[in-house]
């Protein structure tokens, strides 16, 4: 009598062979929770888009599999306190303008460092070493300082007084001595004690496009000023 | 019809295909169906390795919590490491800091050599004035002869490695004072040095210039520029410039502040100063005071006090060593023939013919002119120095600092025929003589003078001055001198015959000896190759990375002449590449160099830290101002 049921018995071993297989007739309903490492091709090339990766672009796959942000804030405060311990320095050695390894530090002991031609209302006090604004307006505009390459982003500490506040006055920055890409500031804080000289942080990327985009300057523009404001120092920094 | 296919009711529970009726790697990624494999799929345990997946990142790439890659932006640990090392060299120079320490480092200016291995150190030359080490090696003993106006090296090979102007000393005119900047090696110099002799009348002899040997010792010296100035020796009326219609009158005196006299010019005064000097133009006053450089030829010149190019007084406080010269003889008219003193270190000796001072109108042969101390001017014959101010006998007595003290001059001619001047010249001068009632004695010798910043006293050498009435005859101290005649034959010849000193014997045509001035010291020259290695810093724990700045001020190749490396184990150093970030302040000097690398050194115990610099094939003077070194 014929088979009218297969058993199991009725199929030799490597009876199913490839060609026994449809194409494309194993799917994940196939599958148990059976696939391993040796069951993928060497050269499976999976993209890393099929990995589960709920993660914002700002953090990154940890060992563990797990999502976090790698902590870079220290490294710009790093940076801002180089500049705040350079210019320390610079006040209590009596140090012109000098440089930092992709970086200016200026606590204006002189004006060599300004460029005073291009700044306006800007009155410079030799024993105090400062900039003020002589009107209602002010502009105060560095030199230039040469990038040993094209930076992308600039980091300023401004010290300075200014009862006007932030809001009036615009900080920036730029690479190509043409376009000043604006920078927000964070108030830091007194330099020491509860009043004088306050710190000023901030960054921003640099987008001049003229050429050559080595030419780095910093400026700062104070505009419906009516108190007395006294730029103490800038310290500046790209990368 | 019964079925010709099998189909699942046709399959017995008993009937599924077991695993081992399934060929071998009869499922082909063909067999399965696309984008069906889930995570279900895949095994809690399936561990898919890395390289499984498609990764298309560089290797400072990261995967984003989106599935993106990225870099994460690192930069700036470096540059802040970095930067660090900055300020800690910045405040290290401003506060004069020696090697201090930092958390995984080190910052060393070279305040001192205290973080360098000076043993292991090869052609590095240390310069402690000014806190840099440079690839030169030493060039000892080099010994060079400053003449009136020549420079002379007992190896003329040695003469590239000084800088230096030759002074010119010239009768009539203005001369100039010589320099010298010392070689960035020189600390230490073996000094030895006359003062001129002074010129004579018909019957007494100049006296001879004094002499001094002492070792002038000071970092300062090194890399600096300083002045000197070669007494000239004093001449007769004959020789001078301009020649005064009379024969008996009118004797200029040698470079260097040696006093007009009436028939004899004393010497000029030898000396050193640690800076740039002023001369004055030689000239003489007028009765009422005023200055007259030579010019027409009178009678008398001026008659006033006159005296040769020489140092302004207010020059004193740089002087550093100072012989004075002869004073010059003078006509006795009858009397014993008198001699002029000689000049000396610590005192000139008096004119002959006595020394007690009688006044104008007292007559007799007191009227020589007394030798100077190191203290004071030699006391002037009898009549007043002169009439006018600015050089009458107030001054000439006032000591320094006070602004009006006179130095490097001796006592001039003065009011002719009652002052015949010829006092030699020094740090004080000598006297000059007088002719009260027709006797008229020699002139004082001019005395020296040491500054103890530089100069200390054991050091110093010198003989008693010869001349004047306890020794007539006109003799070079160089002579007598035990460090002149001790000194090896090729350097007694620097000192020629008629520029030792000599006091002029007696006639009017003769001339005083100039002085001289020796100077052995050792110098540099520029090395091909240099090996600058620090002291072993201990790490805490075993880095594996350095970063170093570099302070430096680099005149051949970055990175193949000049070279630096780290290690950590003591033996293997890591070649680090430099980068050149620019000027530490301005546009030239001391450049900032920054680089890093890691570390692989296996010796045990690996925490052993040091930076090395290796200069060679080096055609220039590269100069290392400072390393911080850092390791995580």
């Amino acid at each position: 009598m014929g088979i009218t049921k297969l058993e199991n018995q009725n199929l030799s071993n490597d009876a199913i062979g490839s060609g026994e297989i449809n194409t494309g007739s194993v799917d994940s309903s196939k599958i148990g929770a059976e696939v391993k490492n040796e069951n993928i091709s060497p050269s499976a090339n999976i993209s890393a888009t099929k990995l589960a990766l709920p993660g914002p672009p700002s953090q990154f796959v940890r060992g563990d599999g797990s999502f976090g942000a790698i902590d870079t804030a220290g490294i710009d405060e790093n940076a801002f306190n180089v500049g705040v311990l350079g210019f320390k320095m610079a006040v209590n050695d009596g140090l012109t303008i000098f440089n930092l390894v992709d970086g200016v530090v200026d606590e204006f002991h002189d004006n060599t460092g300004v460029d005073t031609a291009e700044s306006s209302n800007a009155t410079y006090d030799a024993s105090a070493d400062t900039f003020s604004n002589s009107t209602t307006s002010m502009t105060l505009i560095s030199d230039t300082f040469t990038a040993n390459t094209t930076p992308s982003t600039a980091r300023i500490v401004l010290f300075a007084e200014l009862p006007d506040g932030t809001s009036d006055f615009t900080i920036s920055a730029t690479r190509d001595n043409s376009t000043f890409n604006n920078i927000t500031l964070t108030d830091e804080g007194y330099q020491a004690g509860s009043s004088g000289i306050k710190i000023f942080s901030g960054s921003t990327s640099l987008t001049g496009s003229s050429s050559p985009q080595v030419q780095v300057r910093w400026k700062i523009v104070g505009s419906s000023l009516t108190g007395t404001n006294k730029i103490h120092g800038v310290s500046l920094q790209w990368e | 019809m019964s079925d010709t296919k099998v189909n699942s009711n046709m399959i017995e529970e008993s009937g599924k295909v077991s695993s081992g009726q399934i060929q071998p790697n009869s499922i082909s990624t063909a067999d399965i169906s696309n984008a069906t494999i889930t995570n279900s799929d895949i095994s809690p345990s399936a561990a898919i390795a890395l390289n499984k997946f498609s990764l298309p990142g560089s290797s400072s790439d990261f995967l984003k919590g989106d599935g993106s890659f990225g870099t994460v932006d690192l930069s700036a640990v470096g540059t802040n490491a970095f930067n660090v090392g900055v300020l800690g060299f910045k405040l290290a120079v401003n506060e004069g800091l020696t090697i201090f320490n930092l958390v995984d480092g080190i910052v060393d200016e070279f305040n001192s050599e205290g973080g360098i291995d000076t043993g292991e150190n090869s052609n590095a030359s240390y310069e402690s004035a000014s806190d840099f080490y440079q690839n030169l090696s030493p060039t000892p003993g080099v010994a060079m002869h400053l003449g009136v106006d020549a420079v002379t090296f007992e190896n003329p090979e040695h003469a590239p490695l000084i800088t230096y102007t030759s002074q010119e000393a010239t009768f009539g005119a203005f001369g100039t004072q010589g320099s010298i900047t010392f070689p960035t090696l020189t600390t230490s110099i073996e000094a030895t040095m006359v003062g001129a002799g002074a010129g004579n009348n018909a019957a007494g002899s100049g006296g001879s210039g004094g002499s001094v040997q002492g070792t002038i010792a000071s970092p300062s010296i090194a890399g600096a520029t300083w002045d000197y100035v070669v007494g000239e020796g004093g001449a007769g009326p004959q020789y001078s410039t301009p020649q005064y219609p009379s024969s008996d009158i009118g004797a200029t005196g040698g470079y260097g502040g040696g006093a007009y006299g009436s028939t004899g010019g004393s010497g000029g005064f030898t000396g050193i100063f640690d800076s740039e000097v002023t001369i004055i133009e030689g000239g003489t006053y007028n009765e009422t005071g005023n200055y007259h450089t030579p010019g027409t030829p009178n009678n008398y010149p001026f008659e006033g006090p006159g005296f040769s190019d020489t140092v302004s007084p207010t020059n004193a406080s740089e002087a550093v060593l100072i012989v004075g010269s002869g004073g010059a003889g003078e006509n006795s008219n009858g009397a014993p023939a008198a001699q002029g003193g000689g000049g000396g270190f610590t005192a000139g000796t008096n004119g002959s013919g006595g020394f007690s001072v009688p006044t104008a109108s007292s007559g007799g042969s007191n009227a020589s002119g007394g030798g100077a101390d190191q203290e004071a001017n030699g006391h002037l014959g009898a009549y007043p120095f002169g009439e006018g101010s600015g050089f009458g006998p107030a001054e000439w007595t006032q000591e320094s600092p006070h602004p009006d003290a006179i130095h490097f001059q001796g006592g001039g001619m003065g009011y002719p025929p009652y002052h015949y001047g010829g006092g030699g010249s020094g740090y004080h001068g000598g006297g000059g003589t007088s002719d009260p009632g027709g006797y008229t004695g020699g002139a004082g010798g001019g005395a020296g003078y040491s500054n103890p910043t530089y100069v200390a006293t054991p050091s110093l050498e010198y003989e008693a001055a010869v001349g004047s009435a306890s020794n007539p005859t006109p003799l070079s101290v160089f002579d007598e001198a035990p460090y002149y005649t001790g000194l090896p034959s090729p350097r007694q010849a620097l000192f020629a015959d008629g520029a030792r000193g000599e006091g002029s014997t007696s006639g009017r045509t003769n001339a005083g000896g100039d002085g001289g001035i020796l100077l052995v010291f050792d110098a540099g020259s520029s090395a091909t190759s240099m090996t600058l290695v620090s002291d072993t810093f201990t790490a805490s724990a075993t880095p594996s990375t350095s970063r170093v700045v570099l302070f430096a001020e680099i005149a051949d190749d970055l990175n193949t002449d000049v070279a630096i490396s780290v290690t950590r184990d003591n033996t293997t150093y890591n070649s680090v590449s430099l980068t050149d970030t620019g000027y530490v302040s301005g546009s030239s000097g001391i450049k900032i160099y920054t680089g890093s690398t890691p570390l692989t050194g296996s010796a045990s115990p690996q925490v052993q830290m040091r930076w090395k610099v290796v200069g060679s094939s080096l055609t220039g003077t590269n100069k290392i101002h400072g390393v911080a070194l850092q390791w995580a």
